[in-house]
C-alpha cells in the first residue's frame, strides 16, 4: 500500500511554498510541522476544540479567518495563502524581526501568557477579531462581550484569561476605528 | 530587537527585587518559537504509538502482535514480556509513610508494561515503534488483546467495601496505607465536650490536569558510552534524571534528561512515566531515537490525575465559637497504581494545610489510601494542600450557619494574632510570620462586606440568588530539598545562573535575573538561565510544592555571596591592596574610603583577558553552590467570592471576587499576579465545571475537551488583588511561594458563596463540580 500524495502549492507568511507532494490525507498541522518545521501551530487536542494550532486565512477580499490547522487537511489550503504565528511579526530582508505585530506586543505588555503553548491560537484569533472590527465596528458597550465570546473559543489552562482580555480591549480601544462612538 | 533599552547603570533599581519586570521569556514565546519536546527532531528517528488497555480491570490472556508487526513500516513491537528481566523498574512511590498500628505501607510493584492483569482504561500493555507516528498508531491499534474482565471498581469508598474487586493479591482490601497523626482521645475528649460539633460529607473532585501540551518524549542511546538520553518535559531535570535511571537500573551518571519549553505541568509531568522506560528500551535496542508525542484522547486517560478524596469533616467548637479540635476521616483514591507522590495528598498534606491561619489547638487525621480502577492519582496545584484547606473552610461555614454567628466573626475569632508568633501548631508546623487579623480585614474591606446587603437586594430583585464566600488559607510549601546556585561569567560577557527548579510556564529567568542584579549589580540583560539539562546540575530539587523562587532564590544569593568573597581577593590583587580593605557595594569591589574600583563585569573581563593570575588567587569568579534545604514557608491569605446564580437554570456567575495575599518578599509583583489568576480559575474550574465522569465499567465519559469542561474566558470574572506580605525567615528571599495558593483560595470561596446563595432553599453543602444541572437539582430537592 502506497500513501496517495497530491502536489500542494500555497502561500504562507507572504512566500510561496511547493508544489511538494503532500499525502492526500494529511492534516495542515502535520504539514506545517513535517514539511516546514513551523511548530508554532501547536497540538493541544486534535479535535478542533482548544485552539492552540489555528492560522490566520487571508482572503482573496483581504478579510482574515481563523483556521483550525488540527481537523483541517492540508490540501484544503491549496492556492490559498496563510500566515502562521512565526508570520506576524515584521522581519527585515535577513529575515530577522524587527517588529512585533500590535497583539503580540500587548500580549507582552498585559504579561498575557505563561506557559506560551496556546499563545499561538491567542495571537491569531486576536489578530482576526481586529481584522473583523476593523471591517465592523462594534459599540464600545457590547465590546466587552465580544471580546470574551472571541477569546472563549481558545483554551489556556495556566493564565485565567484576564490578561488576554486586558490586553486585546486595549489594544481595540487605542487602535482608531474599530469602537464605534 | 531591544525591549528594554535602560542604561546599564540603571540595571539594579530598574530590575531589582520587587520590580515588576516584563519577561524574558515572553519574545520568543510569543513568536511561536518556544521549543517544547514534540517541536525537537532527533536524526534517524523512528516513531512510537502506545497500545492501551480498554478495559478498567482484567487479566492479560494473551496479546497477538503478528498482524501488526506485518504492517508497513512497522520496525518493532515490545510488550511486558520484553521488558521483563532487562532489570528495569519498578516505577517507584517515594512516600513512605507508615500505618497506624507502625507497620509500612503496601506498594504493589508497577513495571512500565503491565503483564498479568491491566488495572485502568488507559494502561499501557504494548508499544509499536514505525518509521512514522501514523504507521506505528495504524499498527498500534492491529494489536490484538485477549483480556478477560474483571468487575473494576472506581471509588475509593467502593474499593475498601466488603467483597470489592480486588486490584492486587497483595493489596488485601485494596487498602495501601491507614494513615494516622494527631492525639485520638485528646481529640475525642475535646469533642465530647464541645458546645458544638460542625459535621461534613466532603469530596474533592478528581481532576484532569490538562496542561495544554501533551506529554511528549524522545530517547535516544549512545552505545559506546552506554548513556541513556530522554528529552522529555519535566519539572526539573536532576531529580527526575536519578529516578529514570533508577527505572532503567543504571547508575545517574548514564542518564541524561534535556528538558526544552514546557507547556504547563501543574505537578503531573514531575514524575517518571512507564512510556519513557520503554522508549529508553526501545532506543538501546533499536540503535536510534525514538519519539513518542500523546494524542489529547490518550492524556484524558494515561495522565496521572489530581485530588479524588472524600473526607468526613469534623470541627468542634466551644460556647463562644472557639475552635477547639478539627478531625478529618477519610479515604484517598490513589488510582490503579501508586504515583510517586500518590499516597501524600490525602494524609500529610492533609493535616498540614487543614490548620490555617486559625488557633485549633488538636487536629486528627485518619486517611485510608485505597487503590481502584482508574489511572493513578499525582500531583495537580497544591497536591493536597488546597484538599485540606477546602474540607476546613467549608466546615466554618457550615459552623457559623448553625451556630448563627457571622461566618467573618467565626473566623476573626480564631485567627492567630501577630504577637502569638511564632506559633506552634499540633501538627508539627511553626509559623514564623504574618498579620493574619490585619489581612483578613483588607480582604473584608476590599470585598465591601458590610455593604453585601444592598446587592443582595438588587440580585434577588432581578430574580437571581445570591452568595458570598470566605476562603482563608494558609499553605505549607514543600518539603525542605536543597537546590543549586551555580553562577558562571561566560567568554561572551553573560552571567549564566544554573539552578536546577524548572519553568514549566511561571516564568524563572526573569526573577532569578532580578535577584542576582540585585545582588552582584550585573546588568540584567546579561544574565542567562541554564535550568534544563542534567549534565550542567550538580543537585536539584526541581520544580513544585511552589519553592522555586525560595530554592533557587535562596541558592542564587547564597552563590553571590561567594562570588564576592573571590572578587574582593581578586580586586585586591589588581587594586594592588588587602583583601580586607575591599568593600562591594553596587557593583563595585573598592577600597574602601577611596575611589579606586573595579565594577564586577569588568572584573570578570579582567580574568578572562588578563595575563595568568598566581596560583593561590581563584583564577574564576564562578562558583557552583548548593544551597542547603530551606524548611517550608507559611503563603496565606484570604479570598472572598460573590456568586449570583440563575435559579430556573443553576447557572453560577461570580459576580466579583477579590484576593489578599501574604507571599513575602514579592521578587516580581507582575509574575505573582500572574500565579493567582491561574490558580484561581484552576480552582474555578474544579468548583464549577470540571468532572471526571467513570461508568460502572470504568470507562472514562468525559475524555476529550468536548466532554470534561475546561474554564473559559467567559466563565471567569476580573479579580481585585492585594498583596500585604510579611517577609518570611525560613529563606534568604523572605518569599513565601505563590503558585499553588491560587487553587486553595478560590475552591472555599466559590463553594462557600454558592452554599451560600442556595442555603434559602435549605442546602446545606453540595459537591464539586457545582455544575447547573447539580444546583438545579438542589434547588428543587425538596419540590
Amino acid at each position: 500500500m502506497t500513501i496517495a500524495t497530491k502536489t500542494l502549492s500555497l502561500t504562507i507568511n507572504d512566500k510561496a511554498v511547493g508544489p511538494i507532494d503532500v499525502p492526500e490525507t494529511m492534516l495542515m498541522q502535520d504539514f506545517l510541522y513535517e514539511y516546514l518545521n513551523l511548530t508554532g501551530s501547536r497540538m493541544g487536542c486534535g479535535q478542533g476544540i482548544c485552539h492552540a494550532c489555528t492560522v490566520v486565512l487571508e482572503k482573496a477580499d483581504g478579510s482574515l479567518e481563523e483556521m483550525r490547522t488540527c481537523i483541517t487537511g492540508a490540501h484544503w489550503f491549496a492556492g490559498r495563502k496563510i500566515r502562521t504565528v512565526e508570520g506576524h511579526a515584521r522581519r527585515d530582508a535577513n529575515g530577522a524581526i524587527t517588529e512585533l505585530s500590535p497583539v503580540q506586543l500587548a500580549f507582552i505588555e498585559h504579561f498575557s501568557f505563561q506557559c506560551g503553548y496556546c499563545t499561538p491560537g491567542f495571537v491569531t484569533g486576536a489578530t482576526v477579531l481586529l481584522d473583523q472590527l476593523k471591517r465592523n465596528p462594534v459599540r464600545r458597550e457590547a465590546l466587552e462581550q465580544v471580546i470574551s465570546a472571541a477569546l472563549d473559543r481558545h483554551i489556556c489552562r495556566c493564565t485565567g484569561y484576564v490578561r488576554y482580555f486586558e490586553a486585546v480591549r486595549d489594544l481595540v480601544l487605542r487602535t482608531p476605528g474599530l469602537v464605534r462612538t | 530587537m531591544n525591549m528594554r533599552a535602560a542604561p546599564a547603570e540603571l540595571s539594579s533599581a530598574s530590575f531589582g527585587i520587587g520590580q515588576p519586570v516584563p519577561r524574558n521569556e515572553d519574545p520568543i514565546l510569543v513568536r511561536g518559537e518556544g521549543r517544547y519536546t514534540d517541536d525537537l527532531s532527533l536524526d534517524g528517528q523512528l516513531y512510537a504509538a502506545f497500545v492501551r488497555s480498554p478495559h478498567a480491570h482484567g487479566v492479560i490472556e494473551g496479546i497477538d502482535t503478528s498482524a501488526a508487526k506485518a504492517m508497513k513500516g512497522v520496525i518493532a513491537i515490545y510488550t511486558g514480556a520484553d521488558i521483563d528481566g532487562q532489570g528495569y523498574g519498578p516505577l517507584r512511590c517515594q512516600i513512605d509513610l507508615p500505618n497506624r498500628d507502625g507497620t509500612p505501607i503496601r506498594k504493589p510493584i508497577r513495571m512500565a508494561l503491565a503483564t498479568d492483569k491491566v488495572r485502568f482504561v488507559g494502561d499501557p500493555v504494548a508499544m509499536v515503534v514505525a518509521r512514522t507516528a501514523v504507521e506505528a498508531r495504524d499498527a498500534a491499534e492491529a494489536v490484538a488483546l485477549d483480556i478477560a474482565v474483571l468487575p473494576a471498581v472506581i471509588s475509593g469508598e467502593d474499593a475498601l467495601a466488603a467483597g470489592a474487586p480486588q486490584l492486587y493479591d497483595e493489596v488485601p482490601g485494596n487498602l495501601i496505607l491507614d494513615y494516622h497523626s494527631g492525639d485520638a482521645e485528646k481529640v475525642a475528649a475535646a469533642f465530647a465536650g464541645a458546645a458544638h460539633v460542625a459535621r461534613l460529607r466532603i469530596v474533592n473532585n478528581r481532576i484532569v490536569v490538562n496542561p495544554i501540551e501533551p506529554r511528549s518524549a524522545i530517547a535516544s542511546y549512545d552505545r559506546k558510552a552506554g548513556r541513556y538520553t530522554l528529552h522529555a518535559p519535566s519539572q526539573g531535570v536532576f531529580g527526575l534524571r536519578n529516578n529514570l535511571a533508577a527505572a532503567m537500573g543504571v547508575p545517574a551518571g548514564l542518564m541524561r534528561l534535556v528538558t526544552g519549553h514546557v507547556g504547563g505541568s501543574f505537578g503531573m509531568k514531575a514524575s517518571v512515566f512507564p512510556e519513557h522506560v520503554v522508549l529508553l528500551h526501545a532506543a538501546r535496542l533499536l540503535k536510534k531515537p525514538v519519539k513518542w508525542t500523546d494524542q489529547r484522547s490518550e492524556s484524558f486517560v494515561a495522565d496521572h490525575h489530581g485530588r479524588d478524596m472524600v473526607f468526613e469533616a469534623e470541627l468542634a467548637l466551644d460556647a463562644r465559637g472557639r475552635f477547639l479540635a478539627t478531625r478529618f476521616t477519610g479515604i484517598g483514591n490513589m488510582g490503579g497504581y501508586l504515583s510517586p507522590v500518590g499516597p501524600m495528598m490525602a494524609t500529610l498534606n492533609i493535616g498540614k494545610n487543614s490548620v490555617g491561619m486559625y488557633r485549633t489547638p488538636l487536629v486528627e487525621v485518619q486517611a485510608k489510601c485505597a487503590v481502584t480502577n482508574t489511572p493513578p492519582i499525582g500531583a495537580y496545584r497544591g497536591a493536597g494542600r488546597p484538599e485540606g484547606n477546602y474540607f476546613m473552610e467549608r466546615l466554618i461555614d457550615a459552623a457559623a450557619r448553625e451556630t448563627g454567628i457571622d461566618s467573618a466573626e467565626l473566623r476573626r475569632r480564631n485567627l492567630i494574632k501577630p504577637g502569638q508568633l511564632p506559633w506552634a501548631t499540633p501538627i508539627g508546623t511553626v509559623y514564623d510570620s504574618g498579620d493574619f487579623p490585619a489581612l483578613f480585614a483588607q480582604a473584608l474591606e476590599a470585598a465591601d462586606w458590610k455593604g453585601y446587603a444592598a446587592r443582595l437586594r438588587r440580585s434577588r430583585k432581578a430574580g437571581k440568588l445570591r452568595g458570598r464566600g470566605i476562603g482563608c488559607y494558609l499553605e505549607v510549601t514543600a518539603p525542605p530539598s536543597n537546590e543549586m546556585g551555580g553562577l558562571h561569567f561566560e567568554p561572551d560577557g553573560s552571567v549564566t545562573i544554573v539552578t536546577g527548579t524548572l519553568d514549566y510556564g511561571q516564568g524563572h529567568w526573569t526573577p532569578f535575573a532580578q535577584i542576582l542584579s540585585s545582588q552582584l549589580g550585573v546588568p540584567f540583560d546579561k544574565i542567562r538561565l541554564v535550568q534544563g539539562d542534567s549534565d550542567r546540575l550538580i543537585a536539584g530539587g526541581g520544580t513544585g510544592g511552589s519553592k522555586s523562587v525560595m530554592a533557587s532564590g535562596s541558592a542564587i544569593i547564597e552563590a553571590s555571596e561567594l562570588v564576592i568573597e573571590k572578587g574582593k581577593l581578586l580586586a585586591a590583587h589588581f587594586l594592588e591592596a588587602a583583601a580586607a580593605d575591599i568593600e562591594f557595594t553596587g557593583g563595585r569591589f573598592r577600597i574602601a574610603g577611596t575611589d579606586r574600583a573595579i565594577g564586577i563585569m569588568a572584573l570578570a573581563e579582567r580574568l578572562r583577558t588578563g595575563a595568568p593570575l598566581p596560583s593561590d588567587l581563584p583564577q574564576t569568579l564562578d562558583v557552583d553552590h548548593v544551597f542547603k534545604a530551606a524548611p517550608s514557608a507559611y503563603p496565606n491569605g484570604c479570598h472572598i467570592a460573590e456568586v449570583e446564580i440563575d435559579p430556573e437554570t443553576g447557572q453560577v456567575e461570580i459576580a466579583s471576587y477579590v484576593m489578599v495575599n501574604d507571599f513575602g518578599t514579592v521578587v516580581n509583583p507582575m509574575i505573582v499576579e500572574g500565579q493567582l489568576h491561574g490558580g484561581v480559575v484552576q480552582g474555578i474550574g474544579q468548583a464549577l465545571y470540571e468532572m471526571t465522569a467513570y461508568d460502572e465499567a470504568g470507562q472514562l465519559m468525559t475524555g476529550s475537551f468536548m466532554d470534561y469542561a475546561m474554564p473559559r474566558a467567559a466563565d471567569v470574572p476580573f479579580f481585585s488583588f492585594a498583596s500585604r506580605g510579611v517577609p518570611t525567615s525560613t529563606n534568604r528571599v523572605g518569599a513565601k511561594g505563590c503558585g499553588e495558593a491560587g487553587c486553595a483560595g478560590s475552591l472555599p470561596s466559590v463553594m462557600n458563596a454558592v452554599v451560600d446563595a442556595l442555603a434559602p432553599h435549605g442546602v446545606r453543602h453540595l459537591d464539586m463540580p457545582a455544575t447547573p444541572l447539580a444546583i438545579w437539582k438542589s434547588i428543587h430537592a425538596r419540590d
